[in-house]
This record gives C-alpha cells, sequence and structure tokens, in this order.
C-alpha cells in the first residue's frame, strides 16, 4: 500500500481526494500548511507522492516544494486555482512534477496520481528495456514493436493498427514537427491528396488513449497549423 | 543686524579716497623721474643757485628786460624815459606807469632790474615804487641788496651767479638771443639785476627751484616708490569693484534710478558734470602771485574732484549693470532692439510676412542698385541677400514640414512623438509646444485606458481564483454523491442540475478570464508562420467525432495550394476551437456545415457557415456582445464568451473577425494578411 501526503488549506478539498484516492487503495497523510507537510515528511520516510496546494497559509507550495527537494526525490503534483501558463511554469520549475488545476476532474487526479506513483515505483525496470533496438520511447511512453505494444506511465495501451503506425512513426522522429501530409507519405507510404483529415482523427483518437488530459497532452502535441509531434522528454 | 558695518563698502570708499592721492602721487613721481633737467646736478647734490637751469633762467630773464627796453626806446619819444625825468616826475604819467605794468605782468617776475640808457642818459626799472621817491641810488641799492645779483657796468660783468660770468655767459645755451648779447657788448646799457631773495613771484626760477628741490629729495626713493603705487592702485581697482552696489541694508547689489536709465544716458549725465569740473580747471589763468597761485590751484582741484565725482558715478553706474547682468539691457541700442521685437512678436505672422517681403523688396532693390552702378561689390550684397533669404525660408520650411509630419504621425496613432522646440523657429515654437502637448495628452489618456483594462483583467482573475477553491468542493462533492447509490427519480435530477451547473460555473471562471485578458491585450503573442490548410484539417480532425455525434456533415473547400498566414498557433487554434463548438452546440442536427478557404489578393479568409437550430432573432451587435448567445434560453454549455474572445483574439493577431446572419444562415469569416 502507497502513502500519499494530501496538503491543502481547504479541509474539504483534502477530505474529498482523501475519499477518491482511499478507494484507489491508497493511505492518505493530510497536511493543512506548508509547515505540517515538512514534519509529517520528517516524521515518516515511507511516503511515494505528495499533492501539494500553492496558496496555503505560513509556508506557501512553492517553497514547500523547494524544501522538499532539498533531500527528496518523491514526485510532487501542484494543485492550484492558479492556472495561468507562468504560474505552471514556476511550478514545475520549482520542484513539482506534475501541474493540476482547480476545479479539477477527479478522474483526472486520479490517473496523474496512478501516474506518478507507477513511475516512481517501477522506475528501475525500465531502463532495462531501452537497449532492446526494437524499442522506441519518450519518457515513460514505450512502443514495443517487437510485440507492437505501447505502454505509457507502465500501463499497457490498446490502439488500431493504424493508430500504432503513426504513433511509432511520431516516436522514432521524437521532438521533429510533421505535417498532416509528411505522416500520411511516411505512413500509408503513399502520396496524399491533401484533403483529407484522417490524420488529425487519428491523432485525436491517439492523444484520447495515451493521454491523461487530452486537451493538455503531455507526449503528442499539436502544433496548430503547422503539425504533430512526439514531445522528447528523454 | 542694522548696525552691521558693510565692508565692502567702506573699503570701497576709502579706496575711492586713496585711488586719485595715489595716482597724483605716481603721476608726480614719474613726473620727477623723466625730468631731463640737472640729473648731474641732483647727483653732485648741489644747490639750485648753481645749477644751469637757474643760471638760463636768470639770463633769459636778463635778455627778457633789455628787449623790453629796447621796445620801449623805439616806440616812444626819448625824453620821457630821461634819467632826470624819472627821478623829478617818478610815474605820474598813467599811460607810461601803465606800459612799464604791462612789462612788469607780463614778465612778473622774480628778477628786479635797472637799466641806464648810457647815451640818453635814461634809466628803465621793473621796480614800480621806488622810482618815485627814490634816487638812482636807491634803486640800485635795493637791487644790490639781494644775494644773487647781476650787473654790467663800463663792459665788466659783475656777478654773485658763477655760471654767468664774463667767461661763462657765452656758453649759456638756453633762450639766449645773439641780438640781445651784441646790446649788452655795445656798452650802450648800464644794467644792474638782482633775484629777490625770497622768490617771491610765481615764475620759472621760482618754479624750478620747487622743482628742483623735490625731485633732488625725492629721485632716491622714486624707483622703489613707482612699483609699490602701480601695485597699490590696481590693488584697489578689485576692492573698489567688489564694493560697489553693496549696502548696509540688505543682501546684494542694490540698483537705483541712476542705474535704471540707459547706459547712455547716464554717461551724458556724467560727461555733463565732467564738463563742469574741466570747466572749473580751464577757468584758471594768470597764476603769477603765490596767492592767485594757490587760489587757482584751489579751483583746479575742485574742477578735478567734480570730474573725478563725474567718473566715480559712471564707473559705479556700469559696474552694478555688469554685476546684475544688465548692462547690455540697459544699452540705447538693446532698447531699440527689444522695441523691434516686441514690434514682431505682437504683428500676426500674415502681416510679419508682408513685412518681410517688403523688406526683401526693398534689400534688393538696394543690390541691384549696387550692382548697377558697381559691379563686384553688388553681386557679392546681392549673392548674399539671396543665401539669406534662403536660409530664412528654408529654415521656416523645414520647421512647417516638421510639424506636418508630426501631426500626421499623431494622426495615425504615434502618441509617444514629439517635437524638438529648439529646432523650430521662433515662430513656430508655440505651435510645435502645443502639439508636443496634445501628444502627451493622448498618450496619457491611452495610457490610462490600457491601465484601467489591465486592473480590470487583474480583478477578474483574482476573483475567479476566489471562485475556482469553492467550486473544486462543490464538484468533487456533486460528483461523490453522484456515486453514493442515492435513491429517488427526483433526487438524481436535481443532482444532474448541479453538476451541469457546477461544470458551467466552472466553464464561466475560465472564459471570463480568457475573455478580459483577450480584450485588455494582456496577452503574449508567439507569431509564426501558420498553414491554413493543415489548420483547418487538424481542427476539423478533432470536431469529427463532435460533429457526428450532432449528424453534421463538415464540406471543406480548400485552395489548390497550401497559404500561410503570420499568426499564433495557440491562440489561431483557440478562435477555431470556440467556432467550432459553437457548430457542434447550436447547428441544426442533419444540415451541412461548409467550411472554406478563400485566397483574396493579399488576405486570406476563413469562412464557417452553417444553419442555425434556432431562430436568429438578434442582430450581430448584440450577437458580439459579451454574455450574449444566440439562442434565448441559457441552459446549455457554454458561457456565451465564445464570440466575444474569438474576436479579441483575432484583432489581437492583427485579423479579421466578422459575422454574417442572413435567415438562419450564420456565417463567420476570419481574416488574415496573406503570408509568402
Amino acid at each position: 500500500m502507497y502513502n500519499i501526503l494530501v496538503c491543502d488549506d481547504d479541509k474539504e478539498i483534502v477530505k474529498a481526494i482523501e475519499i477518491y484516492l482511499s478507494k484507489e487503495g491508497y493511505n492518505i497523510l493530510k497536511a493543512y500548511d506548508g509547515m505540517e507537510a515538512l514534519e509529517i515528511l520528517k516524521k515518516n520516510s515511507d511516503i511515494q507522492l505528495i499533492i501539494l496546494d500553492i496558496m496555503m497559509p505560513k509556508l506557501d507550495g512553492i517553497e514547500t516544494a523547494n524544501i522538499i527537494r532539498k533531500d527528496k526525490s518523491i514526485p510532487i503534483i501542484m494543485l492550484s486555482a492558479k492556472s495561468e501558463d507562468y504560474d505552471k511554469i514556476a511550478g514545475l520549475n520549482n520542484g513539482a512534477d506534475d501541474y493540476v488545476t482547480k476545479p479539477f476532474n477527479p478522474l483526472e487526479l486520479i490517473a496523474r496520481v496512478n501516474s506518478q506513483i507507477r513511475r516512481y515505483t517501477s522506475l528501475g525496470s525500465m531502463v532495462k528495456k531501452e537497449k532492446d533496438d526494437n524499442i522506441y520511447k519518450s519518457g515513460d511512453l514505450i512502443i514495443n514493436d517487437s510485440t507492437k505494444t505501447v505502454e505509457v506511465d507502465g500501463k499497457e495501451v490498446k490502439l488500431t493498427p493504424t493508430e500504432y503506425n503513426i504513433l511509432k512513426f511520431l516516436t522514432k522522429n521524437k521532438g521533429v514537427v510533421y505535417s498532416i501530409e509528411q505522416i500520411y507519405e511516411n505512413v500509408w507510404e503513399e502520396e496524399s491528396y491533401g484533403a483529407e483529415n484522417i490524420i488529425a482523427v487519428h491523432i485525436r483518437h491517439i492523444r484520447e488513449k495515451i493521454e491523461i488530459n487530452p486537451r493538455e497532452p503531455k507526449y503528442l502535441k499539436v502544433i496548430w497549423g503547422i503539425g504533430y509531434k512526439i514531445e522528447n522528454l528523454d | 543686524m542694522n548696525k552691521k558695518i558693510c565692508w565692502p563698502r567702506v573699503l570701497k570708499n576709502i579706496s575711492y579716497v586713496l585711488f586719485p592721492i595715489f595716482l597724483t602721487i605716481l603721476v608726480l613721481l614719474i613726473v620727477c623721474l623723466s625730468y631731463p633737467l640737472e640729473r648731474h646736478a641732483i647727483k653732485e647734490g648741489l644747490d639750485y643757485y648753481e645749477t644751469n637751469t637757474f643760471a638760463e633762467n636768470y639770463a633769459l630773464e636778463i635778455f627778457s628786460s633789455l628787449n623790453a627796453v629796447t621796445f620801449l626806446k623805439d616806440n616812444n619819444d626819448g625824453d620821457i624815459f630821461s634819467y632826470e625825468y624819472i627821478q623829478t616826475e617818478g610815474l605820474e604819467n598813467d599811460d607810461e606807469a601803465n606800459e612799464l605794468n604791462y612789462y612788469y605782468e607780463y614778465y612778473g617776475n622774480n628778477v628786479i632790474w635797472l637799466i641806464i640808457d648810457n647815451n640818453t642818459k635814461k634809466a628803465y626799472t621793473n621796480l614800480e615804487y621806488s622810482l618815485e621817491t627814490s634816487s638812482i641810488q636807491n634803486i640800485k641799492d635795493t637791487i644790490m641788496q639781494n644775494q644773487r645779483y647781476w650787473n654790467y657796468e663800463n663792459g665788466i660783468i659783475e656777478t654773485t651767479v658763477n655760471k654767468l660770468n664774463n667767461d661763462n655767459i657765452e656758453y649759456i645755451e638756453s633762450g639766449l638771443r645773439q641780438e640781445s648779447f651784441e646790446t649788452i657788448e655795445s656798452n650802450t646799457y648800464t644794467i644792474y639785476t638782482a633775484v629777490l631773495d625770497d622768490l617771491e613771484y610765481v615764475d620759472n626760477i621760482a618754479m624750478n627751484r620747487v622743482l628742483y628741490n623735490t625731485l633732488s629729495s625725492v629721485s632716491q626713493q622714486a624707483v622703489f616708490a613707482i612699483p609699490f603705487l602701480i601695485i597699490l592702485i590696481i590693488a584697489l581697482v578689485p576692492i573698489i569693484i567688489v564694493g560697489v552696489g553693496r549696502t548696509r541694508k540688505q543682501e546684494g547689489i542694490k540698483l537705483n534710478w541712476y542705474d535704471k536709465i540707459l547706459v547712455e544716458i547716464a554717461a551724458f549725465i556724467s560727461m555733463f558734470i565732467g564738463a563742469i569740473g574741466a570747466c572749473f580747471t580751464i577757468s584758471v589763468s594768470g597764476m603769477n602771485t603765490m596767492t592767485s597761485f594757490v587760489l587757482g590751484i584751489s579751483v583746479i582741484c575742485v574742477g578735478i574732484f567734480i570730474m573725478y565725482l563725474a567718473c566715480i558715478l559712471f564707473f559705479e553706474t556700469v559696474v552694478k549693470r555688469l554685476k546684475t547682468h544688465t548692462f547690455i539691457k540697459t544699452t540705447f541700442i538693446y532698447w531699440i532692439y527689444d522695441k523691434i521685437r516686441g514690434f514682431l512678436k505682437d504683428i500676426k505672422i500674415t502681416k510679419k510676412l508682408v513685412l518681410y517681403f517688403i523688406l526683401f523688396i526693398l534689400a534688393n532693390l538696394v543690390c541691384f542698385g549696387i550692382l548697377w552702378s558697381n559691379g563686384f561689390p553688388g553681386f557679392v550684397l546681392t549673392v548674399l541677400l539671396y543665401g539669406v533669404t534662403y536660409s530664412f525660408l528654408s529654415k521656416r520650411i523645414k520647421s512647417y514640414a516638421k510639424i506636418s509630419e508630426t501631426v500626421h504621425e499623431l494622426y495615425n496613432g504615434n502618441t509617444e512623438i514629439e517635437i524638438d522646440e529648439n529646432q523650430m523657429v521662433k515662430e513656430m515654437q508655440e505651435t510645435a509646444k502645443e502639439i508636443n502637448d496634445i501628444a502627451g495628452g493622448l498618450s496619457n489618456a491611452i495610457e490610462e485606458k490600457l491601465k484601467s483594462e489591465r486592473l480590470k483583467t487583474e480583478l477578474i482573475t483574482n476573483v475567479s481564483h476566489d471562485i475556482k477553491t469553492p467550486l473544486t468542493s462543490i464538484i468533487n462533492y456533486v460528483d461523490l454523491l453522484k456515486k453514493e447509490n442515492i435513491q429517488g427519480e427526483k433526487a438524481i435530477e436535481y443532482l444532474n442540475i448541479l453538476d451541469s451547473k457546477s461544470q458551467r460555473l466552472k466553464k464561466l471562471t475560465e472564459d471570463l478570464v480568457e475573455a478580459s485578458k483577450a480584450s485588455s491585450g494582456a496577452i503574449k503573442l508567439n507569431m509564426e508562420r501558420l498553414n491554413v490548410n493543415e489548420l483547418i484539417k487538424q481542427v476539423s480532425g478533432e470536431f469529427e467525432d463532435k460533429f457526428k455525434v450532432h449528424n453534421l456533415e463538415e464540406i471543406i473547400a480548400f485552395p489548390e495550394n497550401d497559404v500561410y498566414i503570420n499568426a499564433d498557433s495557440r491562440y489561431m487554434y483557440r478562435v477555431l476551437e470556440n467556432m467550432y463548438s459553437n457548430i457542434s452546440k447550436y447547428a441544426m442536427e442533419g444540415t451541412r456545415v461548409y467550411t472554406d478557404i478563400l485566397q483574396k489578393d493579399n488576405t486570406i479568409s476563413i469562412e464557417l457557415k452553417n444553419v442555425s437550430k434556432q431562430k436568429l432573432n438578434i442582430s450581430v451587435d448584440e450577437l458580439m456582445q459579451r454574455f450574449v448567445r444566440g439562442e434565448a434560453s441559457r441552459n446549455t454549455e457554454g458561457s456565451g464568451l465564445g464570440l466575444s474572445i474569438a474576436r479579441s483574439l483575432t484583432e489581437l493577431q492583427g485579423g479579421q473577425f466578422n459575422i454574417y446572419l442572413d435567415g438562419d444562415l450564420f456565417k463567420v469569416t476570419i481574416e488574415f494578411e496573406k503570408m509568402n
């Protein structure tokens, strides 16, 4: 059983998170400000994840994350009503591994928690797989071309053959932006007739399968008016 | 404090007194040193009566007396001045007495003489009273009782003055006339002369004695005294200058009426006063007695004193004016300049133009006149006149051009522009300043507007943060409640309403922030070259599933080639996302949706057409207002901000966003400049 520290000055939110995560089988430790969170961390060395609000009394989330990061590599998910780009960047730059904005979708939060826990606890096993020639990966997105399987954050994802081919092509060339036409020509290996939006539909479906929040994709990014790419996370 | 002595003023007044004294001494010393006479004698320490100067002057007097006698003899009957006659009759005849007096006055001096014509036995003398009562012998005695005498009797010179004895008299240099000497040699006259011991009269002999004595007494010290005096006099000047205008009563320079009148008038007043002093000095004459000499000198001193005062008066006012920087401004030339300038300033620019034009014509006529009569200088003058006129005109035209350029810029919205007033000609400086003020005012107003928009956005952002936290709990607990096994149809229906409304509230807060940011321009754009075909394919791909759900068929008309625009990728998607999501929500089910990408001359236009589900009984303007949606009811999802955000974002990126309504046909065009 994994221990998760939830820290928010709003007790009802902490309680709601506790209900959701308990159902998933996690053990919850509660704190209502940054100082309290640090104290609990001191007493318990067996904590696998921290969910941290930013705007808190005494010690805010950013500073708390900074202090935790000095000697611990436990994943931190920031949870905040601040939804501006620069707020997210500030959070991620100060030691957060993920950023969820309030009001959050409970399912999304659970998915992100699961993802972080999987990452944190199965980190060692991934390194081995990397050596295989038939393995393409970016961060925790792993495509095994021998078994034709796709794994995201340690969880297998089912894709159709077309979706698989598109994702494999993009992951092979991670970091490079491809237009619809280029993807078509490379995956279908025949000339595109220009009018297809079928690729866009497929991409949408892939995103829905591999991303926790398809609107804010982590792996398969859309550059509107230019093309698509798999973000290089290594 | 009032009792405090104003030292600069006191020192200045002392200096005014010392200045003429030092100057007089200096002049005297310089005269003394430069006086060429008797340097040798002074060095040897001789007595005055042993000097050549004395001997020469004495000799001159002797020969002058002889001349006088010769003159009298030639112009009168010989009888009149017979020895007997003079003895018995004396000087009862007024005319003769006057004649003698004339010589006496004219040569009025310290040398007394008695000359006897040996042929006619007539005696002549400049001693007026002794002739009446005394015999010749008495006169002789009177003469001889003086220490220094010179007699000539029977060809023999008898004298107590060594330089005038038989051996030396011929070598006397000054004033001796051969004629006179011959008269003496001819032995016609017996001569008795003497120098009065007390030097009663002011004549060359007496003056030279004073001079000689002074010279011999000061000559030693003068060499050191002169540079010392010069330094003293120079030192007095700054003391005076510092003290001028200072008073006990107040700080700084005090100006009186005299310092405020024109410099030229002040100069004239000073000159007038000086002239009065000069009159005193000039009026003095005939200082041949000691008394009249003293009186004369006094009058001269008074005259000089008045002139000195006049000088001080003018000097002080000049220094005071210089100190207060009013000298130039109180000159007559400046006064005229000021009047002309004032006159030019007051008249209108149109009248000024006429004035300048007349001036130009006049100057031109003069130049042509000179050119016609006198070739080359006329040519030079003409060229010069045209050069000056050109520079005059070009300066004004440049200023005008600058002003018109600035106004144009201002009209185009550049409120940061400013005219350098110093580069303007005088006539346009005021206009330039006013334009600058207008520009500044506009710039401020725009800044204020932006600032208030920013504040509004900030406020909305902050409020939305505060709403989001309780909203999180509402959404989460509604969700949890739904998961509880609640019985009863109504309870489930109410829960669903709560769920949809809380979701809508969430969307509303997000859109509200975005709308305010988009309309206030508080968004950082990342402009890049976007392929419109690609963009539309991507977006339509995103919405294909949603369209299918509502049974909508999208028909896209792409241009033959790829077309590009300059825009921000993310915000461009936001615009299209809002439009597509509107279509999926409000388009009538089972209809076709048309998307056309149209290429015009310089623009790319994306046109989205669909048939509305509801009756569009609303105007375009109303539709674009925030919080207005195409339908009357507000039960569906969406904040009503979609169109407003889309338009703001499009305009921010430099595009145009338009809506057209035609019956139930709803058309949106998004137009951007074409990029190659």
